[in-house]
């Protein structure tokens, strides 16, 4: 049983991190305004909102596993304080990311803050917080021998760079028309 | 009275345009559907002019629906082909030791040797420094893992790590510090560290592997008893 | 197997753990721990709640008759039967649900008693000096080093690679330690059907490991009052650890203590 709690640990985590990246990635792409506000039909936003709820899902998964995983040294200490786990720093990104996300979630979801500045703020951190996914992905190691893991990688971080810099052009872009 | 005609004659005729192209927008979705669906053609003119822009909000909620039912599914999947993937990777070689077979000790004081022949006929007691011995990888659903026991030259369990493949990452157990401060009345010197076996419920061979008692075990397969 | 000057020292994977054989005597042939091995796969065949070919699964369902079953099952769950009269229900093999589906699983006592055997079989082969510790319940005869004292560390509760306190024993003695470690399987109270959750470990130290095993799990299911119910059982002591840190002795426990400084 414990080795099978393993296992889906690991599966949870990685369709976690790709349905995180997804959620991103539909943020920058049809939330922003390279696309055209006019094009975004109302069910990409509702796609993007519905990625990063069940990215928080599959996060919440991806640690009950490791919690049922009686060899896995994780309990309820290890899971809500960064650094207590015997592997200290791995997890505690992965712990840190979590908060992150149900944060950038919770603040969405049932209801939008209402201070635009500190949402958007709020908002971004899902930026770091899957930066820390990653890190958590690749200081735990249990699939950075996988070629596929690699692959995705990269793709993941060459994606999540050009949606931050479209992000950042679109704003400079609209701070240079206003002046 | 012709330059009010005149004059309004362009107009009407972008008007006309511009509506003909509107009703032209709100038909679509509604053919579409007619053409998608079984929907019989009576309905399709009352679709149109009375819920016209019911039908398309519709029409919108389920492509919504759609993609989050696609977006489920895809992640579900994925996870079910990747428990059952990655443990039928690992499984073709499951208990099969990754690393060199048999314990090899290293005095870490030396320059790194490789591989000195193993020792079996006395344990290396009157070495002042600290000796370190190597476990034979093994494999669990995280990776492969490496159990690594440091011995004091009196043959006194030191420190017990765990090298995690690929990256190395070392989980260290300073097991001198044995007590909590919760236990502390149960606080024990470092000297009388010195442990035979230990006592414990250890439930599959999976916990044993990380367990104290497995190193102990690696230390005896060397000829090493805890008392020198 | 690895046999030095030291010894003989062998690791098995059997009955759902890992079983260390230790023996310290220079001579001792390797036929012994052969046997040892050969034996416990027998009991594993025979007493396993995992398998559905066992005697003891197929006596669960109703399949055989007690009369049917070989010596040693009728044995061991005579023995159950005792400890449960002893421990008024706190142990029980006949109202527990097993991983087989039935509600008969000697387990709690199956362990400890094939380790007693088995050191038995280690002793006709002239082997003196010898610890079988199978996940946790050790068999001791003799010592390991001259004189001195076999020393068990008992683990901590919580940290897997710490240990709570060091005990000593020698000559014939078992120690053996029931506990919930992390989210493990927990231990049922047979006599309510929940899990046990007084105390976060318990270890009993006496003369035979089949029955130091059972003692554990019933002190285990008792909580603190066990102690006081060992009292009444002469050559057995007991040492609890409660989930808050603090820890209980049964009066003769003193004399396995490891004093420090004194000791070494």
């Amino acid at each position: 049983m414990s080795i099978w709690m393993g296992y889906l640990t690991r599966s949870t985590g990685i369709v976690a991190t790709i349905l995180v990246v997804a959620a991103l990635l539909w943020g920058f792409f049809f939330s922003s305004r390279t696309t055209g506000t006019r094009l975004r039909p109302a069910w990409w936003l509702d796609l993007h909102n519905w990625l990063g709820g069940l990215a928080l899902i599959f996060c919440g998964l991806h640690i009950l596993a490791a919690w049922l995983d009686t060899s896995s040294g994780i309990g309820l200490i290890q899971i809500l304080v960064p650094g207590t786990a015997v592997q200290a720093w791995p997890i505690a990104w992965g712990v840190i990311a979590t908060y992150g996300l149900v944060v950038v979630v919770f603040t969405s979801w049932p209801r939008r803050l209402r201070r635009r500045l500190w949402w958007r703020i709020i908002h971004l951190t899902s930026v770091a917080a899957t930066a820390f996914i990653f890190l958590h992905a690749y200081q735990t190691g249990s699939d950075v021998g996988n070629l596929a893991f690699r692959v995705g990688f990269i793709a993941a971080a060459w994606l999540a760079s050009y949606g931050v810099g479209v992000r950042v052009f679109t704003i400079a872009d609209g701070r240079t028309s206003k002046v | 009275m012709t330059t009010q005609t005149s004059g309004s004659d362009p107009l009407d005729s972008e008007i006309a345009a511009r509506l003909e192209r509107l009703a032209a927008r709100k038909a679509a979705p509604a053919l579409n559907r007619g053409g998608g669906s079984t929907v019989s053609m009576a309905y399709e003119p009352k679709d149109v002019s009375a819920s016209g822009s019911n039908g398309v909000r519709n029409g919108r909620r389920h492509a919504a629906k759609r993609a989050r039912i696609a977006a489920l599914a895809a992640s579900l999947l994925t996870t079910g082909s990747l428990t059952f993937g990655l443990f039928a990777a690992d499984g073709q070689s499951n208990r099969v030791l990754v690393g060199a077979a048999g314990v090899v000790v290293v005095p870490s004081a030396s320059p790194p040797v490789t591989a000195l022949p193993p020792v079996s006929a006395s344990p290396p007691v009157t070495a002042a420094a600290p000796t370190v011995v190597d476990g034979d990888a093994f494999r669990n659903p995280y990776g492969d893992v490496q159990v690594e026991a440091t011995f004091s030259p009196d043959g006194a369990l030191l420190d017990v790590s765990m090298l995690r493949f690929p990256n190395s990452n070392r989980e260290s157990v300073q097991i001198n510090q044995y007590a909590t401060p919760r236990l502390n009345s149960e606080a024990l010197s470092a000297q009388s560290a010195q442990v035979d076996t230990i006592s414990g419920a250890t439930y599959t061979s999976n916990d044993y592997e990380r367990s104290l008692q497995s190193a102990i075990d690696l230390a005896r397969a060397d000829g090493i008893t805890q008392l020198a | 197997m690895t046999t030095t000057s030291n010894g003989t020292h062998h690791v098995e994977h059997v009955m759902g753990t890992a079983v260390s054989i230790d023996i310290r005597d220079p001579h001792c042939s390797p036929d012994a721990v052969m046997d040892v091995v050969g034996w416990l796969h027998h009991v594993d065949r025979t007493f396993s709640t995992y398998d559905n070919a066992t005697q003891i699964s197929a006596l669960g369902r109703g399949d055989i008759t007690l009369a049917e079953a070989t010596d040693e099952v009728r044995d061991v769950l005579r023995m159950c039967e005792v400890i449960r009269t002893e421990t008024a229900d706190a142990f029980d093999a006949f109202d527990i649900p097993a991983p087989n589906g039935t509600r008969l699983d000697p387990s709690g006592l199956v362990k400890g008693w094939a380790i007693e055997q088995a050191s038995g079989i280690l002793e006709e082969h002239g082997c003196e000096n010898l610890c079988i510790n199978a996940g946790g319940d050790i068999a001791i005869r003799g010592h390991p080093l001259g004189m001195e004292p076999w020393r068990v560390g008992i683990r901590h509760p919580e940290m897997r690679d710490a240990v709570a306190l060091v005990v000593k024993v020698s000559e014939r003695c078992a120690v053996a330690t029931s506990a919930t470690y992390e989210r493990g399987p927990h231990i049922i109270d047979p006599r309510s059907g929940d899990p046990a959750l007084n105390l976060a470990s318990v270890t009993v130290i006496g003369p035979n490991l089949g029955i130091a095993d059972a003692y554990a799990t019933a002190i285990y299911v008792m909580g603190l009052g066990g102690l006081e119910w060992i009292e009444g059982h002469a050559g057995y002591d007991a040492y609890a650890i409660t989930h808050h840190g603090s820890t209980s002795w049964s009066s003769g426990f003193n004399q396995y203590r490891l004093c420090d400084k004194n000791d070494t």
